[in-house]
């Protein structure tokens, strides 16, 4: 038969349709087999039709496994029911559509599931049901834990859709923090636009920020952002990012507290920042050896600039000599020990030079960790006018001060004093020379020099210091007295001992005068007590002989004599007393007038003439040519007679006296030629109560404080009296009176 | 009745004088000496019953007389006349010859007790 060209036509376009729909097929089947989800086909009963690789790599079972099988094998029990739902509502006639269902694999693996149900049709009637299931448990897992996070999360979290092009911010999500903090449920503003719902958000920058997120993708954080609606105030964080959909997510804390804790804080850290910073004393905080924290102060100590001084090692800024005392502080402070916390050091500038600190050191809490805190004051001005103080006294000191160093204890230095006191010429001398080569063999207690020095060293080390007198002697071999003080010195790792010595040698002479002084106020205390109960004694008796006995009127006469004459005796003694007492206190008068000596001397021989006479001696006068001078007459004839009368008492019959002028004096010389004076008794003639007791020839009358009283009178003229005097031959006594 | 003899050393002439003259008042027979060595003379010529010896004088100590009289076997007792007390010297020189002393300034009838203790 021949075909019409309209049935050729047909022919033609059903081939195409044909081939076309053998190519979709092919098409289909391609994509049916390539893809990775599993297409299922099963009929209304749940028999499987058709299962492809991707089902077999999901629910593992393999197509041969499971063609002609039903769908419940990989449906758990829970989910058949609704499995049948979903078929049946397909057979119904329900359009395609998609839910998420728990499936579960060959291996009882539940695993979740996006769902797409479709009927399949045959002319135009559903003959079979069709899915197409993607794997989403991972999706599922991440959203569950998503889930979690977003409502648990401390901070608050919303997420925004971006509609229209950006003109709309629209709240997509809240967590339970965010409704907490807005104090709002989200049901009730999801959907809503922020601005509306947040009214503040285009006020306070927030609202730009979302849109700048979402037109750059950049993130945003914010750490502190005010914000102040009609409901809330405060300080949030934020942080804001864009998803990959396009949503973006806010997270956001109120930091309102915070702010205020950390305003709090950093209003504390400023004033301890001004207190450091401001502090005239470096202050550092040094952690493992590293200087953590330095104030201005430190720095300028430093002569450095303070981000120089930052994160260096500490102990490279102390001198090398002192790094071991101070590691030694440091570690000890740090492990409890005790330790003193002040303490003076050498510090090093940055330019090398060392300069003297102080360091006040303790332990604090330092960034959970302990560390150091360590004040350094420059004392470099104190210690120099210490050392200056200290130079100054070395070098002015009336005291001899030297080191001497172990072992061999020899002197190593010497201040001027030193060499003065011992009549050195130079340092030189006597370093290397120890102190027993400066003092006699023996000491005054009969010990060795040497043996008793070295004693005296070893004491001085064990206890710290020795103070002790010693006879030292002077290069020329001049013996003399010291006190010496020896200090143990400790200057780093060197000991030695400091001496200080003192010469006591006019000490000692004014401790002799004292006790010399002391003796003969002993002496002259005795001597007056006995000098006036020797008068007293005879008066005594002889008044009570009358009262007591019949005497004759001649008997009555003696005894009263004897009485009055010792009466003068003793009124005479109290004169003297009373003279001696005025002259040696310096309560003594002399009133002086101008007068002629020889004149003085002729009335004194003429008063005594009958004495001389009595005693047979002869007085030869020689008059010099002599000026009148000032003096107070009574008191040289008070001098001239007693000396005279004494010649006169102590003399063989020859007596002369001279005067004459000799330079700016006037000489007055009285010799007699009698016995003389003793040579042990010449120191004391001029001594009150003084008479030549030793001998027996002596009969003595007078006070005995003759002389003494001469020798105040003449000292109060500002002149001298003196004497020379030869056992057998004589005695002369020379007045030297100054013309005035 | 023999009188009791009775010798007083003392350097000062109104002391001895005193001393003598109270004595005899009381009826004694009294020499006089004014230093040792002519004390030491008369002692050694005549016997005395009682010596009264001042401690303080020139010339020969007291330890010293004390000492010759002991060379010389002389047994008489002694009353020292003193001054301030016991003076250290004499301290030293007590002998059993040394019967007592009495102090300058004294009361005569002190003294005249003593003398009498001292001659039983």
């Amino acid at each position: 038969m021949v075909k019409t060209e309209k049935e050729k036509l047909t022919e033609e376009k059903a081939k195409i349709y044909l081939k076309k729909l053998e190519e979709k097929l092919i098409y289909y089947k391609q994509n049916v087999i390539n893809s990775s989800d599993a297409i299922i086909v099963q009929d209304f009963n749940g028999n499987i039709k058709a299962w492809n690789p991707g089902a077999e790599k999901i629910y593992g079972f393999k197509e041969k496994e499971m063609l002609g099988k039903n769908i419940t094998k990989i449906i758990t029990k829970r989910y058949q029911k609704e499995a049948r739902k979903n078929i049946s509502a397909i057979k119904k006639g329900k359009p395609t559509f998609r839910i998420k269902q728990l499936r579960k694999t060959k291996n009882n693996q539940e695993i979740f599931v996006n769902i797409t149900y479709s009927p399949i049709y045959e002319n135009e009637e559903i003959i079979e049901v069709g899915t197409s299931e993607e794997n989403v448990t991972n999706l599922r897992e991440s959203e569950i834990q998503f889930r979690q996070l977003f409502n648990n999360m401390d901070e608050a979290v919303a997420i925004y859709e971006v509609k229209n092009n950006g003109k709309d911010i629209v709240i997509k999500d809240l967590n339970k923090s965010a409704e907490e903090l807005e104090k709002i449920k989200k049901e009730n503003i999801l959907g809503k636009r922020v601005d509306k719902v947040f009214k503040g958000v285009k006020k306070f920058g927030l609202y730009n920020i979302f849109k700048q997120v979402w037109k750059t993708g950049k993130p945003v954080h914010h750490p502190i952002s005010f914000y102040k609606d009609k409901y809330h105030q405060g300080w949030r964080e934020n942080f804001v990012f864009k998803l990959p959909s396009g949503n973006i997510v806010a997270i956001y804390s109120d930091v309102t507290e915070r702010k205020y804790i950390e305003q709090k804080l950093r209003e504390s850290e400023e004033k301890y920042r001004n207190v450091s910073e401001k502090a005239n004393d470096g202050i550092a905080i040094i952690q493992n050896g590293i200087i953590k924290y330095g104030n201005p102060a430190l720095a300028k100590i430093r002569e450095d600039s303070l981000k120089n001084i930052i994160n260096k090692n500490f102990l490279s800024y102390i001198a090398p000599e002192e790094i071991k005392k101070i590691e030694n502080y440091y570690k000890k402070r740090i492990s409890g020990e005790k330790v003193p916390s002040r303490y003076e050091t050498i510090l090093l500038k940055k330019d090398g030079t060392k300069i003297y600190v102080e360091l006040n050191a303790g332990i604090i809490n330092y960034e959970s960790k302990p560390a150091d805190l360590v004040i350094i004051r420059d004392i470099t001005e104190m210690k120099e006018s210490q050392e200056k103080k200290y130079k100054l006294l070395y070098e002015s000191s009336a005291d001899a001060i030297m080191t001497l160093e172990p072992p061999k204890w020899k002197f190593t230095s010497g201040n001027p004093m030193t060499l003065k006191m011992f009549k050195l010429k130079n340092e030189k001398e006597f370093t290397s020379k120890a102190p027993w080569e400066y003092s006699p063999k023996y000491q005054l207690d009969g010990q060795n020099s040497s043996i008793k020095a070295k004693q005296m060293i070893l004491k001085a080390m064990k206890e710290g210091s020795n103070f002790f007198e010693w006879t030292h002697k002077r290069v020329d071999g001049e013996n003399f007295p010291a006190t010496v003080l020896l200090t143990k010195v400790k200057e780093g790792e060197k000991v030695f001992l400091q001496a200080t010595i003192r010469d006591i040698t006019e000490q000692k002479k004014a401790e002799e005068k004292t006790k010399e002084a002391e003796l003969m106020k002993t002496e002259f205390m005795s001597a007056i007590s006995h000098e006036l109960r020797t008068p007293i004694t005879p008066i005594k008796a002889q008044l009570q002989r009358m009262l007591a006995t019949e005497l004759s009127k001649q008997e009555q006469k003696d005894s009263i004599e004897i009485a009055l004459r010792n009466t003068i005796r003793m009124d005479r003694l109290v004169q003297d007393l009373l003279e001696i007492t005025r002259i040696k206190s310096g309560k003594f008068n002399i009133f002086k007038k101008k007068e002629n000596i020889n004149e003085i001397i002729e009335n004194a021989i003429v008063d005594l003439n009958s004495f001389a006479k009595e005693k047979n001696t002869s007085v030869i006068f020689t008059k010099g040519k002599i000026p009148e001078i000032n003096i107070d007459k009574d008191r040289i004839i008070e001098v001239i007679i007693n000396i005279l009368d004494n010649a006169i008492k102590y003399g063989k019959g020859k007596i002369s006296i001279e005067t004459k002028k000799e330079n700016k004096n006037i000489l007055i010389k009285i010799e007699d030629n009698g016995i003389g004076i003793p040579k042990e008794e010449t120191g004391k003639i001029f001594s009150p109560f003084y008479r030549g007791k030793r001998l027996e020839e002596q009969k003595y009358e007078g006070t005995g404080l003759g002389l003494s009283i001469c020798k105040g009178i003449i000292e109060a003229h500002k002149g001298k009296i003196s004497f020379e005097s030869k056992i057998g031959k004589g005695t002369m006594f020379t007045i030297n009176l100054p013309i005035q | 009745m023999n009188l009791k003899k009775i010798i007083v050393v003392d350097d000062e002439e109104d002391i001895r004088n005193s001393v003598k003259n109270i004595l005899e008042d009381n009826k004694f027979e009294v020499k006089t000496s004014e230093n040792g060595k002519d004390f030491i003379k008369k002692i050694s010529k005549e016997k005395f019953d009682l010596i009264i010896l001042d401690v303080l004088m020139p010339g020969l100590t007291t330890k010293e007389i004390i000492t010759e009289l002991k060379k010389k076997k002389i047994k008489t007792p002694i009353i020292f006349l003193t001054v301030v007390r016991l003076a250290d010297q004499t301290k030293e020189t007590i002998t059993p010859q040394m019967i007592d002393y009495i102090e300058k300034p004294f009361d005569n009838s002190d003294l005249i007790d003593r003398v009498k203790k001292a001659l039983k």
